[in-house]
């Protein structure tokens, strides 16, 4: 059976969570493949819509216009309301940049994944045993794929990117660990708003470019017949649904037991998540390491606890940057130390950056000295942010 | 007489015949490459035509999709809006729906999408002045608010604003062959797929 793109989101499970892009990137593949998830999204209705809109998009059944006006409407019924600051930002659920990069980036890995599925089949892996890396989408800035595609491994044949498609560059290109903006697939696009995708080589051409012998075109052909290809594919086949269970014990484990199922949703607690905790448990939890799948998300994953670092070394520099991921990550490390009831509107009034005025009164009281003087980094990152609780 | 007498050992050419009867047996698999060249000749010839601004036709590139059987291979192109212009067709407003809304080059392109009218801002409607006719029901333009005398707000174009939007009740596309590769490109490409399908056992 030829595999179509819809069967990728047939065998996924919805899973609302607090994780973002960052983290869900180093998730591994298999686990996020299974997943339908959108970065930062605990709603479940919010999440069974863009689920609903990308099925439609991915069958033809509607463009892009009218699914964003379906995607607006939504909202509207569940009453969502950016974060205070976020508004029109890519954070902003309504705003047209997320709703086009949620749509086109799950789009494309659908197709990209069925490519690259149907690709490695018994009969195209033996007439087309190699991938050629090309460009489909001009982009105004575009990246250096030649220079990728080296140094991932890859070998320039008379000016082509090619390699035979069972060959680890595949993998590489689109390695979190190697690049920034890499999805963890690998499979086209490959990175973050990539306008990259591969084109089959004949076995003809294979030969006469001397990319592979014809004793490696058979043997590829001939692990292709017996493999199980650690993808969706298998699993189509073998056990046509992964449960839930399956989805959250394997997520448990990626995530070295960060992660908290609170009912459907997937709470990413700590050490970047919102369960409200004292001091104490503050310090304990950005003491701790990570597991290995996201201690090297730079600077080291602690999130949180780099914001109010940085936070406390320059505070105006701090909010004259754009990023406004540490402003989040700031504002959610106070909402965890606030009572729980105020959470949320605590979380608001830090997260917005309309009136800074309490930073200088912030600055000026003994509590800030005091808390920059500690030298254990928990324990100053935690002070720092127990202070600006203290003003809200 | 002189005889000479040759001994063949042919074993491996009795091999290779026997995969490739075999190989050519597995009809299913045969199609199933074929099937995938077409796709890609179809793939990369959509991904040449522009469409820098929205990224149109890229996106329909990308959707290409085929399945094989044991008598045939079917290459599909899902994306929406790729039918119409090939076959052509005529588009209706929806019975009781808003008009169509067809933006000009004046309209900005954000993230890869013309914007709608709604994020345009204040426009002014201006009426054909035979409405309806070959479906023109009117257009948008740049708009302004101004105060009347009795202290209403109203909506006038705006001096020197831009044309953004036509507004029909129906537009006809001409089919456009040229979406698609040639018959005969098709058809080299699912010939090369099968010779190289043979050569690979060769």
């Amino acid at each position: 059976m030829t595999i179509q793109p819809l069967n990728l989101l047939a065998i996924r499970r919805n899973l609302p969570s607090e994780m973002r892009s960052a983290e869900w990137s180093r998730v591994p593949q298999w686990t996020r493949e299974r997943s339908f998830y959108m970065a930062g999204v605990t709603r479940t209705e919010i999440l069974q819509e863009m689920r609903d809109i990308v099925t439609r998009s991915a069958s033809g059944e509607a463009g892009e216009f009218e699914l964003r006006k379906q995607w607006e409407a939504a909202l509207d019924a569940a009453d969502y309301q950016p974060e205070a600051g976020q508004e029109g930002t890519i954070k902003d659920l309504r705003s047209l940049r997320r709703f086009n990069v949620a749509l086109r980036t799950n789009r494309a890995l659908m197709n990209g994944w069925a490519l690259k599925e149907n690709g490695l089949r018994p009969g195209p892996i033996q007439a087309q045993p190699g991938w050629e890396l090309v460009r489909f989408r001009e982009a105004k800035a575009p990246r250096d794929w030649v220079e990728r595609f080296v140094a991932s491994g890859g070998t320039v044949y008379e000016g082509r990117l090619i390699a035979a498609k069972t060959d680890i560059v595949w993998g590489e290109l689109g390695s979190v660990e190697r690049y920034d903006d890499g999805l963890g697939v690998d499979y086209p696009p490959f990175a973050w708003g990539s306008g990259m995708n591969l084109r089959g080589v004949g076995a003809r051409e294979m030969l006469a470019l001397g990319v592979m012998t014809r004793e490696q075109i058979r043997a590829q052909r001939q692990s292709a017949e017996t493999t199980v290809i650690a993808s969706p594919n298998a699993s189509l086949e073998s056990a046509p649904l992964i449960t839930d269970q399956d989805l959250r014990d394997s997520l448990a484990t990626d995530l070295g037991g960060l992660a908290e199922w609170s009912g459907d949703t997937l709470l990413f607690t700590d050490p970047n998540g919102t369960r409200p905790t004292d001091e104490a448990g503050l310090v304990s939890t950005w003491s701790a390491p990570l597991p290995p799948a996201l201690h090297d998300i730079a600077p080291d994953g602690l999130f949180q606890r780099q914001a109010a670092l940085d936070f406390g070394d320059d505070p105006e520099r701090f909010a004259r940057r754009p990023d406004r991921d540490q402003w989040d990550d700031l504002a959610r490390a106070v909402g965890r130390l606030a009572d729980p009831a105020q959470a949320r509107r605590t979380m608001s009034a830090v997260a917005s950056r309309d009136d800074l005025s309490w930073v200088e009164i912030l600055t000026g009281s003994p509590i800030w000295r005091d808390a920059l003087a500690l030298s254990s980094l928990a324990q100053r990152a935690v002070a720092i942010v127990s202070a600006i609780r203290a003003l809200f | 007489m002189v005889k000479i007498e040759i001994a063949f050992d042919d074993a491996d050419a009795r091999d290779l015949l026997e995969r490739l009867r075999s190989r050519l047996g597995e009809t299913e698999n045969l199609h199933d490459a074929m099937g995938t060249a077409v796709a890609d000749t179809v793939r990369t010839h959509l991904a040449a035509k522009k469409s820098p601004n929205t990224g149109f036709w890229s996106r329909v590139a990308d959707s290409v999709t085929h399945e094989a059987g044991a008598d045939r291979a079917t290459v599909s192109i899902p994306a929406t809006g790729a039918a119409l212009r090939y076959y052509g067709g005529t588009v209706r407003q929806k019975p009781g729906g808003p008009l169509l809304t067809i933006p000009t080059d004046d309209v900005p392109v954000r993230d890869n999408t013309r914007l709608a009218a709604r994020d345009m801002g204040i426009l002014a409607y201006l009426p054909s002045r035979r409405p309806a006719t070959k479906g023109a029901a009117g257009v948008l333009v740049e708009g302004e608010t101004y105060t009347t005398r009795k202290g209403t707000t109203r909506t006038r174009p705006k001096p020197g604003g831009k044309l953004l939007y036509i507004l029909r009740t129906m537009t006809e596309h001409r089919p456009d062959p040229t979406v698609l590769p040639t018959d005969l490109a098709l058809a080299e490409s699912a010939r090369d797929a099968a010779l190289d399908y043979v050569a690979a056992e060769l």
